[in-house]
């Protein structure tokens, strides 16, 4: 129609060759039918045209720059980003992980019931993986979900079900699933590790492809399954989940990311250039994420709507509970798999007591955090909190789609925040990779934020690509980061269809180990092995209120330099990582300055506290070196 | 002595007198008779073309042409003959005949039918949208230079990623066109603003770049694109659409490397602004700020164009961290077309509000951009396609009349509306 065929010509559908130039003569092509103007008006030059046209008528590594933390940072206008930001010169130390897991005794691999050309949605999501000292050794053990019969007429067979694997120190792992009577047999996704009894002994909340469980810990190195009187019992995918105190009132409220509406009744086989695959978000409707405030006596009443935990079309995969504005009270931001992501902040009225009258706004769109700069949603999967630039402030990273970037909001704020993507070539490292579950982790202890990404597609394997190598990527101080996976351990040289990872200090040595899950294959282990030679302060932070701080923050000052890190829980994808803090002091050895901003509203600060080890912090009380796990 | 009174003889004179003058009456009449046979010889290539006899048509129009330099018809047809001889190979043909239509002078009445005849064989047989843009160029900058090469040149412009350069086109185009023609060119101007890169099939599909079946899609783009850059290696036309290509799906990198190859093809970096705007894009998006800054600094003068205040707009704020600068910039690419439609360029405005401390006027920037955002949704131009079918209903034009007043173009609402209105008196 219209002008575009005002032209004319013939042709086949090959490229013009000269095969082409010669079919396109047969038919007559250039005198005869070439210009076969339409409309004819358009010949009002038409004696003109007398030969074609007429005829045709017929037819650097340099030390990262902290800024003093300040208790609320108004927005101010940025000075100019670093355009002048140089190359990084390439990691100082060499990064150096070891996959552990086949040695250790950990041989796991989720069962996700991939059923061929079934396409069904939740085989694809994977399992996560949370760190928990659930006998209260001082030493974090490994939970790890499975899967089982997506179709529930079917039986799990015994070895369906979620591990529990007990750190036995010198990188030795004992499973006690059974023991521990963790062996639940629901389609499992991900796991919140919080104390909601406040009893001293972690809990852990399972997200589930529809009966998610809440396991109460007896502290005995048992649990019991609570879901049902507990009242958090409901048929739905949940997928991420984390403990905070929504309301103020002492104890942890727990916040539960749903995904889609998804069955065998209503799902679908989607097509990428002619081959079936799965269906994308796209397909299906949102479910509403879920708020369970705990009632004080065990039981908790689903309260979202109240709270005004209430977002337009949330197809949520991750969440973190951090305190954002430097206000003390944590906010909630959920990363949805392509539609705008949510940032829960609880609105009180000037005056008004934090535990009164509690209700949230969901403000990620006026925040500068829901849709990427180019206001595009984003296939959001998995969330990094920190604060990657050493503003003070927590910024988020967010892992995306294949041939998508993933994203870093820089927070400004006051809850506003940008899309730093391209300065901190967040974009350049991420978009040949689709990515799940990310880390957090100084692995060089420079004092910088560096990054893990796990990857790997959802299509299926015959669509390329589909395993996919994970990431490490360092960053050089000013928050631009570079991909140094190469050289980080055979495990990095290795194609992973990676979903969960979660972050913890396992053999408390100061640096950040890691826990991966993935599709199809065992989940790998990785003991940050990377020899600095640098220093570190380990901070194990407990409130008044017994169970872990989210909430708040703590300030570490080594002479000239200052890091921040929130109080947080949750992020990554479906997983849950260790709650102490670690700090990276480069090169610094000198005592150092701890500051804790309570969420209660008390701030601490102790002076000369040595590096290299762990602190243990008690609201209101001197610190202690924390001696150990205990045998 | 005696051959001096052999000459002096008066026979003899007069005998010689004859015989010269005989001598030049046969010279004339073999020159006489040499010009009586070109002269038929154009009219005996018009006869040998109708009968599709080519080869002996070009023979004829050769040697016509040999005596008569200034015969620009029939160079013009002498290039027909070229393309269309079966007997000589086109990789040859197709060369010549552009070679013959070089020949017409820029002086020569004719001459804008030779460079829109030579664009046209560019852009259609050879897939070099580079010389067919200057060829199209050249048509129009004449006297009487055929609207066919505008609308080819929109065409060219589309095809090749370019579409915000087609507005001053499209209205020259408009106002020189019949009446009632004019609502077949809205519906084009239609497709050509919100589909530019698939709603050209039909000039694929002439330049066999597209099957008869198969429909436009985004991989056909790119396949147009490396076509382009196979024809016209030396043009950065087709690598810095390509590398345009790559950026917006994603892949900076990739557009980066077609750049960075098409620089050695061509033997320089060029100074073209399509290309410095796909490699300041694809630089920006690799946080390679010092290098895209660097290539903004060559862009050429004159400074104007969608393209130059979008990559202004960029290099101010993401660069150089000028928010004042760079919001001046945005607000110019804003008024210029595709500018009120660009939702995304709204929205990175919105992010410059705030990281510029605005933070109010950057929540008020974002809701307009999901205003505009909402009227690109593909729900609501499938409806409007649809109704394309028959362009001249009113309903149709009082949709199309809406689309255009929300989105700010009054000029297009007015005429899209116009016949509705006169109709009502």
């Amino acid at each position: 129609m219209g002008a575009a065929a005002f032209l004319i010509v013939v042709v086949g559908s090959r490229l013009m060759s000269d095969a082409s130039v010669r079919e396109f003569l047969r038919h007559g092509g250039y005198g005869a039918k070439v210009m076969h103007v339409r409309p004819a008006w358009f010949l009002l030059g038409v004696g003109l045209l007398f030969l074609v046209g007429c005829r045709a008528e017929t037819s650097s590594s340099a030390a990262p720059q902290t800024k003093a933390a300040s208790t609320a940072v108004a927005p101010s206008p940025l000075k100019p980003l670093t355009s002048s930001v140089k190359k990084s010169p390439g990691p100082s130390v060499r990064p150096q992980f070891t996959n552990l897991a086949p040695e250790c005794g950990i041989d796991f691999t989720f069962f996700s019931d991939a059923v061929t050309d079934r396409f069904f949605l939740p085989e694809v999501m994977g399992g996560g993986a949370g760190w928990i000292d659930y006998d209260g050794d001082g030493r974090l053990d490994l939970f790890l979900l499975n899967g089982r019969p997506l179709k529930e007429t079917e039986s799990p067979a015994p070895e369906h079900v979620h591990r529990l694997y007990r750190n036995g120190g010198k990188s030795q792992f004992q499973e006690v699933t059974h023991a521990a009577r963790v062996a639940h047999t629901a389609y499992g996704q991900g796991c919140a590790v919080g104390d909601y009894d406040a009893d001293g002994f972690d809990d852990l909340f399972l997200t589930a492809f529809r009966g998610h469980q809440l396991l109460r810990n007896n502290g005995d190195g048992t649990f019991d399954d609570v879901t049902t009187q507990a009242g958090v019992s409901e048929s739905l995918w949940s997928t991420s989940a984390a403990w905070f105190d929504a309301d103020g009132d002492g104890d942890l409220d727990l916040f539960v990311a749903t995904y889609l509406d998804v069955t065998f009744e209503n799902t679908k086989i989607c097509y990428y250039s002619g081959e079936p695959g799965y269906c994308g978000p796209g397909s299906y409707q949102a479910v509403p994420d879920r708020l369970y405030v705990n009632q004080g006596d065990g039981t908790f009443v689903e309260s979202a709507e109240s709270f005004g935990f209430v977002g337009a079309d949330g197809k949520g995969l991750a969440v973190v509970a951090a305190d954002l504005d430097h206000d003390l009270r944590p906010e909630v931001y959920v990363a949805n798999d392509m539609a705008p992501n949510f940032l829960f902040t609880r609105a009180a009225p000037a005056g008004d007591e934090p535990t009164t009258s509690p209700h949230y706004s969901e403000i990620a769109s006026t925040a500068g955090c829901a849709v990427s700069d180019m206001g595009n949603f984003e296939a959001s999967m998995g969330i990094s909190c920190a604060d990657y630039d050493g503003d003070a402030l927590p910024d988020i990273y967010l892992t995306h789609y294949f041939n998508h970037k993933n994203t870093l909001y820089r927070n400004l704020g006051n809850l506003t925040f940008f899309d730093d993507s391209r300065r901190t070539r967040v974009v350049a490292t991420s978009f040949n990779s689709l990515g799940f579950g990310t880390v957090p982790l100084d692995y060089d202890q420079d004092g910088a934020i560096d990054l893990f990404v796990a990857n790997g597609h959802v299509l299926g394997p015959r669509i390329k690509p589909n395993e996919m190598a994970p990431q490490l990527l360092r960053n050089d101080g000013s928050g631009r980061f570079d991909d140094v996976s190469q050289g980080a351990g055979p495990y990095f040289d290795d194609l992973w269809l990676g979903r969960g990872a979660a972050g913890a200090d396992m053999d408390d040595d100061g640096d950040v180990d890691l826990a991966v899950t993935h599709l199809h294959r065992s989940v790998a282990l990785l003991r940050n092995d990377t020899l600095t030679g640098r220093h570190f302060v380990g901070v194990d932070v407990r409130p008044l209120a017994r169970h872990r701080a989210v909430g708040g923050r703590v300030v570490v000052t080594a002479g000239e330099r200052r890091w921040t890190k929130p109080l947080m829980t949750a992020g990554s994808y479906l997983s849950s990582g260790d709650a102490r803090l670690l700090f990276g002091l480069g090169e610094s050895s000198q005592p150092v300055q701890v500051e804790i901003f309570w969420p209660s509203g008390r701030t601490d600060r102790f002076e000369n506290l040595d590096p290299n080890r762990y602190w243990v912090f008690l609201e209101g009380k001197p610190p202690r070196v924390w001696l150990g796990a205990s045998s | 002595m005696a051959w001096r009174q052999f000459i002096n003889r008066t026979a003899f004179r007069k005998r010689l007198a004859a015989a010269l003058a005989v001598v030049m009456a046969i010279a004339c009449m073999v020159l006489m008779g040499l010009a009586y046979r070109a002269h038929q010889g154009l009219s005996r290539a018009h006869t040998l073309a109708e009968l599709g006899l080519w080869s002996q048509a070009r023979t004829e129009l050769n040697r016509y042409v040999t005596l008569h330099p200034g015969a620009d018809q029939a160079r013009l047809l002498l290039a027909e003959a070229f393309v269309k001889d079966e007997a000589l190979a086109s990789n040859e043909a197709v060369p010549q005949a552009i070679a013959v239509l070089r020949q017409v002078r820029d002086n020569s009445p004719l001459a804008a039918q030779a460079r829109l005849q030579e664009g046209r064989l560019e852009l259609l047989l050879l897939h070099r949208p580079g010389r067919a843009e200057a060829c199209f160029r050249e048509a129009m900058a004449q006297p009487d230079g055929p609207l066919e090469a505008s609308l080819l040149l929109w065409k060219t412009l589309d095809l090749t990623g370019r579409y915000y350069h087609v507005e001053p086109i499209f209205w020259r185009i408009f106002e020189q066109s019949p009446d009632e023609r004019k609502h077949e060119l809205l519906a084009e101007w239609y497709m050509s603003q919100f589909y530019p890169a698939t709603g050209n099939a039909d000039v694929q599909r002439s330049m066999g770049l597209l099957g008869a079946e198969d429909e436009a899609s985004d991989d056909t783009e790119l396949q147009c694109y490396v076509r382009f850059i196979e024809a016209e290696p030396d043009s950065p036309l087709g690598h810095a659409a390509a590398a345009h290509w790559y950026q917006f799906k994603g892949d900076p990198q990739k557009g980066l490397d077609v750049l960075d190859r098409g620089a050695a093809a061509i033997g320089h970096e060029p100074n073209d602004p399509f290309w410095l705007a796909a490699r300041i894009r694809c630089l920006i998006e690799l946080g390679e700020f010092e290098a895209a800054d660097a290539q903004f600094q060559r862009w050429p003068k004159p400074h104007e164009g969608f393209e130059y205040w979008r990559a202004r707009a960029l290099v101010f704020d993401e660069v150089r961290g000028d928010f004042p600068g760079a919001l001046a910039a945005y607000d110019q690419a804003l008024t210029v077309w595709p500018g009120p439609m660009d939702w995304r360029l709204r929205n990175r405005r919105a992010t410059c509000l705030t990281r510029s401390g605005n933070q109010s006027e950057a929540v008020a920037e974002r809701t307009r951009a999901v205003a505009v955002e909402e009227l690109s949704r593909e729900e609501v131009h499938r409806r409007l396609r649809e109704l394309l079918v028959t362009p001249q209903a009113e309903e149709t034009r009082k949709e199309m009349a809406e689309l255009y007043r929300k989105i700010g173009r009054p000029r297009e609402a007015e005429l899209w509306l116009a016949p509705v209105k006169r109709a009502s008196g």
